[in-house]
């Protein structure tokens, strides 16, 4: 035999070496997490308790004073729960919520407790994403169905069952704001939760200033932002409809829906009282306009309240929101609420958390929200809520139909878009109401009648 | 470290690998090909496949997908919506493409001079290019702010009154071709290169033959850059056609749908209406479109692209 000598190692030996081993970190990279089940049945136990003591939530919208309230209350909840550890994570304000959202369903990996907002209930109902709450509402002490005030069941039901527990309801648009020295410089009355729009148009033009004339008032009388909240809550007012009973047919084309949005649109070309919702950017919104004296009343809402109380240029009050001309008021129904992920692991734990949560008002100090639970509308009655012009909520939240979702479920977002993109049209004097309304209608009619 | 070893004498097939040097080779490369190939499939092939089986179903994301065949691509015929964000993104292509190539080819002229601080000036221009697309349609939305806005300021200060850009339906397509101009900086690269790889003696030559600046523009430089015209404008087409971030950003879509357009109305219908097995079939026919169009152009680049060294193109 031969011996001979050999390399140990040689370069071809090392490239490829090299190449098996960035591959395999590729590989790597690209592998999935350990599945729940997959792990050894001792890891398992242990990943099941750390697991189960994990409480994962998806807040959207917050605002500062908001989230300093959730902290302490999950401070509070941990330390009252050993063992339990709260994960929240929040997302601002925007439209990215409820993509975000679907896509964790969709992955698989959505928190065990989330916001849940009117009107997506039912289609995340409908698509098995959310937890039944009947069997928890059975057994629970004071937080039963029995309790919900009517709009806390009508808009978190599905088939007969509730599928979120609201906690709280913001009507919107609640309230007018007016800068009270606007007002006591015009000599105008004090508003009252009785004003009608007639009232609202009458001081609006006493307070709007021109004074060089240029078309453009140094002071506007009023503003509000368009969008569908205030157009359904003028709608109902005046007694009118977006759809027919059964929700079939789009009912906008009628009178009273279109001479509602024809009224409001007047205040904006014909009187030019109130701001050009077109002109709002420019101000940073109706909100931030009134808070800078630009404009003299507001029809805002209630998540407003956290930011006006932080604003220190003017003197500032809010009534109820006008009624229409008939008397009527129908609000748009903003129903903040949290949902039990039907994939949650620990469902009990969950409940607990969002019940404690509704049951202590949490986040009232911050966004008055009129309460869901008949024990808990005495709590709504505080000076603050008086000052509001809050107070007459307490007797109409029992009332049914008081506050209203448009219905049409997953299908509202997009009727929504046909309906303002002709509103737009409307509310910068190229088009009336009532022709607006007319060509909307059958989009509405065939977007309802597509499965 | 050197180590001995013994030869032994058994036949070389037995002691051999299957595999050649040849097929080592090969397999050498693959394995360092595959940290990319793997990425193209999970993240491009493999969606893409996902989308096209998404377009023939009715899929909510929060539910199973539903097989319906191609019920979304007939569906689309009578979707009023779907031919209105087609129309906007086609004007804002027809006007802003052309316009930028334009301007790009009109600023690289500028910067092809032999000027003091050339390189400054060209990273100027270049530079508004590499900002994120979020923050300039913010800076943007400010710019235009119909009250205090600088471009009505502008406008103002030679006796203009400046329209409300954003709040109009009239004006707020024509604000985004504006702003479109902004990312010129890219051509601008482009066509520098192709400039200056221009022969001079051709210059030369036809200022000697008596021709006129205009003259040598039109009959030199721009058969010469025309590769790189054409590249831009393909590029130009495919990069409008798949404008989103500035209308999600500044207006939403409005004012009455004017700035809808196609890949907003493809995201609104996959992450705000539950329709993703619509909006897969929206991003094919997307796809067809930006095919189509480019095609064209390359088709009819034969008459227009000149490349140096050869019969013309065709």
């Amino acid at each position: 035999m031969i011996q001979q000598q050999v390399p140990g190692m040689s370069r071809r030996a090392l490239l490829k070496w090299l190449a098996v081993s960035s591959a395999g970190v590729a590989l790597a990279a690209c592998a999935p997490g350990v599945a729940p089940g997959t792990a050894s049945s001792a890891e398992s136990d242990a990943a099941a308790d750390v697991a189960a003591q994990e409480l994962k939530l998806l807040v959207c919208c917050y605002t500062g004073p908001e989230t300093e309230l959730r902290d302490a209350y999950n401070s509070e909840f941990m330390a009252a729960n050993p063992g339990v550890t709260i994960s929240m994570e929040l997302l601002p304000a925007g439209q990215n919520y409820f993509e975000k959202l679907q896509t964790l369903i969709a992955a698989g990996t959505v928190p065990d407790l989330f916001d849940m907002w009117e009107g997506y209930i039912q289609p995340y109902a409908r698509n098995g994403a959310l937890l039944n709450l009947d069997p928890l509402l059975e057994k629970d002490s004071e937080v039963t169905k029995a309790n919900l005030l009517p709009a806390a069941i009508d808009a978190a039901a599905y088939e007969g069952s509730i599928y979120a527990l609201s906690i709280g309801f913001m009507p919107g648009p609640i309230s007018l704001y007016y800068n009270v020295a606007h007002l006591e410089a015009a000599g105008l009355a004090t508003p009252s939760h009785d004003w009608t729009w007639d009232d609202v148009r009458a001081a609006a033009q006493a307070l709007t200033k021109d004074e060089n004339g240029d078309g453009n008032p140094e002071q506007w009388g009023l503003a509000f932002d368009l969008w569908f909240v205030p157009w359904l809550y003028w709608i109902w007012s005046n007694g009118g409809d977006v759809f027919n009973a059964d929700q079939t047919q789009s009912t906008i084309a009628e009178a009273p829906a279109a001479e509602a949005l024809q009224y409001w649109a007047d205040l904006v070309n014909v009187d030019k009282v109130a701001v050009p919702p077109s002109m709002l950017p420019a101000m940073q919104g109706s909100l931030n306009g009134f808070i800078t004296g630009a404009i003299s009343m507001y029809l805002g809402n209630t998540w407003d309240v956290g930011t006006l109380k932080e604003a220190t240029e003017i003197e500032w009050r809010a009534v109820l929101s006008p009624k229409a001309p008939s008397g009527g008021r129908t609000w748009y129904e903003h129903f903040w609420c949290w949902a039990i992920s039907s994939q949650s692991g620990q469902p009990d734990l969950a409940w607990q958390f969002a019940r404690e949560f509704v049951l202590q008002r949490v986040i009232d100090p911050a966004t008055p929200t009129v309460p869901p639970l008949q024990q808990l509308l005495t709590t709504f009655d505080t000076p603050t809520n008086a000052e509001l012009g809050y107070t007459p909520l307490i007797e109409l939240a029992t009332q049914p139909n008081q506050f209203r979702i448009p219905g049409s479920g997953d299908k509202w977002d997009k009727i929504s878009g046909l309906i303002q993109a002709e509103l737009d049209l409307v509310f910068i004097g190229e088009a009336t109401a009532a022709d607006a309304t007319a060509a909307a209608a059958p989009k509405i009619d065939e977007e309802l009648a597509r499965g | 470290m050197m180590t001995t070893t013994q030869i032994s004498h058994l036949p070389a097939a037995r002691t051999r690998f299957w595999l050649t040097s040849r097929r080592r080779e090969a397999l050498m490369g693959y394995l360092f090909l595959s940290p990319w190939l793997l990425g193209f499939l999970i993240f491009l092939a493999g969606p893409m496949v996902a989308s096209l089986y998404f377009s023939l179903t009715e899929y909510a994301v929060v539910q199973p997908p539903r097989w319906i065949g191609l019920g979304n691509y007939a569906r689309m015929w009578g979707d009023d919506l779907f031919f209105h964000a087609l129309e906007v993104t086609a004007r804002y292509t027809v006007v802003s493409v052309p316009l930028g190539i334009v301007v790009a080819l009109g600023l690289a002229l500028l910067l092809n001079q032999r000027i003091m601080a050339l390189g400054i000036f060209r990273t100027i221009f270049y530079l508004p290019s590499l900002i994120s697309g979020v923050a300039v349609a913010i800076v943007f939305a400010w710019l235009f702010n119909a009250q205090f806005g600088v471009v009505n300021y502008f406008l103002s200060l030679v006796g203009v009154a400046g329209p409300n850009w954003l709040g109009s339906p009239r004006w707020a397509l024509w604000a985004f071709v504006l702003m479109s101009l902004w990312g010129v900086g890219g051509n601008i690269v482009i066509f520098l290169a192709a400039l200056q790889g221009v022969p001079r003696p051709l210059y030369e030559a036809a200022a000697l033959d008596g021709a006129t600046a205009w003259q040598r523009f039109w009959r030199i430089t721009l058969p010469m850059i025309s590769p790189a015209l054409l590249f831009t404008a393909i590029i130009g087409v495919i990069s409008s056609f798949q404008t989103f971030t500035q209308s999600y950003i500044m207006t939403g879509g409005g004012p009455a749908n004017a700035t809808l357009f196609y890949l907003l109305y493809l995201y609104k219908n996959a992450f705000s209406w539950f329709e993703m097995g619509y909006a897969s079939a929206l991003a094919w026919v997307l796809f067809l479109v930006i095919i189509i169009c480019t095609t064209l152009l390359l088709r009819t680049s034969a008459r227009w692209v000149y490349y140096e060294g050869g019969e013309r193109n065709g």
